[in-house]
């Protein structure tokens, strides 16, 4: 696969509207090559969802964005209207509430194969099927509410599969998993790459991020205070933020420390 | 604890009646009788409309089961012809005013805006507006018909389920399913389609059956006030006041369509009462869902 740089992030900014607080996001800036995964590590309400929103464009009413997106080199300002949808496929935090309850999940995929290519009820239904058994999932014909975490979060992800978006935004994509699903659905995601996928992933779990391999963008308060690719990042942290979280992983055994983020100087 | 509560719903009595006599099956039951009524005017010989002058206001007999009317018409037979009127276009009525109503205001909830400000002075001003008097003042226009009288109470009705579906999309617009299949791409259309209307219908449906029962209300009102249904043809309210002269002699004029319509929207509102419990569950079992998921 050729390297090409799919999504460039300059700047970005996401502040409230109305008053003069410090932005909620700050100054981030990150580079996302074809193919690659970029994970952006941070504690909740550090601005990781904000940025996945402003890059679907679906930032709630009362926030604004600043700084440039560039998506294949062309600038982007996300939204539907701007067709966001043919680029970015955003699976929403908990999949089970993103499912359509009234729907089966084999046509919720075959809409989705249905809708962008245009191909017929009785094809888009086969590719459907098909996706959905290439992930696991034999009964396609249940409905959300017959699906357990992990198996919600396969149709989802048979979901981004089907559509032509070429970056596949997870946010959360392990919460509220045992670790078998886990491991199970940082696998899935990795073979979204296989099929010729870029993929962001979202997380406060900094295993998902070594596990998945690629670019890792660690967030405290709204800045992105490290970057760099996992394994380095893993073997010689910089900030003492990093360092934290990555001693805060259950194999490095019951280490007395503080994870205060006011403590931490950017 | 659980065990035993699954044995007293099994033997006691009460809990059995409970069952039996619960608001589907009694609703069901008592719409029985005007689809008997509806299936026996299929039966050959049964004329709404042939006069016997010299068999006028006679009792049930064998002849005439139900007896005969001012001028000699089987009322059984205009009973049952008049089901098709009564009761077909109250039917007709009620799902039409629905499904105006919860098109607009599924549109109104989900697009929002300047569509949904158009539609709700709309509503605002049909609201303000008495069905009965638009009835009568279209049905003096025109002359009146069971058709004019139909478009006269869709008019005046829809707002009820404008105003609910509205209410139930604009909550649903913002959920997390919705939202992704926005994002997913999908056409305001299909969405519409495909993510609203299931979820609308549900709450629609204890209104509909209600809106049955009380079209058939207003068109025997209307009929009893001797507008709508042009006079040889059978309509349930315009017999009970064509029988009124006669309420000494022959009170079974007034009385039979009466029992009918009192039976057809008791069952209609009964049907609506067990729609309105299987939402309530409904909601409960899925709100309950979507707590133990957002919990972890």
């Amino acid at each position: 696969m050729p390297v090409f740089n799919m999504l460039q992030v300059q700047n970005l900014s996401i502040r409230q509207t109305y008053n003069g607080r410090a932005p909620l996001v700050q100054n981030v800036s990150f580079d996302l090559q074809g193919n690659r995964f970029l994970t952006l590590v941070g504690e909740t309400g550090s601005g990781k969802s904000l940025i996945a929103k402003a890059l679907a464009g679906i930032l709630p009413p009362g926030l604004e964005q600043e700084g440039k997106i560039k998506f294949n080199g062309r600038d982007f300002y996300g939204g539907i209207m701007n067709g966001a949808a043919k680029e970015i496929f955003l699976m929403p935090q908990e999949s089970a509430l993103a499912l359509n309850p009234s729907m089966s999940i084999l046509s919720q995929v075959a809409e989705v194969f249905r809708w962008p290519l245009g191909k017929g009820r009785f094809q888009s239904k086969k590719l459907a099927a098909k996706t959905l058994n290439l992930l696991g999932l034999s009964r396609t014909g249940q409905y959300p509410h017959q699906l357990s975490g992990g198996m919600s979060q396969r149709s989802m992800l048979a979901m981004a599969l089907a559509s032509p978006a070429r970056l596949v935004i997870a946010d959360e994509p392990t919460k509220g998993l045992d670790a078998g699903l886990k491991d199970e659905v940082v696998g899935l995601l990795a073979a979204l790459t296989e099929k010729g996928k870029t993929v962001m992933c979202i997380t406060h779990d900094f295993s998902v991020a070594r596990k998945l391999g690629g670019l890792v963008a660690v967030m405290l308060n709204g800045k992105a205070i490290e970057q760099g690719p996992a394994e380095k990042m893993l073997s010689s942290p910089n900030h003492e933020y990093t360092r934290a979280l990555i001693n805060a992983l259950p194999e490095n055994g019951l280490i007395s420390w503080n994870i205060n983020p006011a403590g931490y100087n950017e | 604890m659980f065990s035993s509560r699954r044995k007293l719903q099994v033997t006691t009595p009460p809990e059995i009646s409970r069952r039996i006599f619960s608001s589907k099956v009694a609703g069901l039951l008592l719409l029985l009788v005007p689809l008997a009524a509806g299936l026996i005017s299929l039966a050959p010989g049964l004329d709404p409309l042939s006069q016997n002058l010299m068999h006028r206001l006679s009792s049930p007999s064998l002849e005439h089961p139900l007896g005969t009317d001012h001028l000699g018409r089987c009322l059984l037979a205009r009973i049952a012809h008049g089901t098709y009127i009564s009761m077909g276009s109250a039917l007709l009525i009620a799902l039409c005013s629905a499904s105006l109503g919860a098109l607009l205001g599924m549109i109104a909830g989900y697009i929002r805006g300047i569509v949904d400000m158009g539609i709700g002075r709309l509503v605002d001003t049909t609201l303000a507006f008495p069905g009965i008097l638009l009835a009568l003042m279209l049905a003096g226009l025109t002359g009146g018909g069971v058709l004019v009288l139909a478009a006269a109470l869709i008019i005046t009705t829809w707002p009820e389920y404008c105003r609910l579906a509205r209410s139930v999309s604009r909550t649903l617009s913002g959920a997390p399913y919705v939202q992704a299949g926005v994002l997913t791409g999908f056409t305001t259309g299909f969405i519409l389609r495909r993510y609203l209307l299931p979820q609308v219908i549900r709450p629609l449906l204890p209104l509909v059956s209600l809106g049955v029962g009380k079209a058939i209300l207003a068109l025997s009102s209307l009929g009893f006030l001797g507008i709508g249904v042009t006079p040889p043809a059978p309509e349930w309210g315009a017999m009970i006041s064509a029988g009124l002269p006669y309420l000494r002699e022959a009170p079974h004029l007034a009385m039979f369509p009466s029992v009918l319509i009192f039976m057809t929207v008791l069952g209609f509102i009964l049907l609506s009462g067990h729609f309105e419990k299987k939402d309530a569950g409904f909601q409960h079992a899925s709100s309950a869902k979507s707590e133990h998921q957002t919990d972890i």
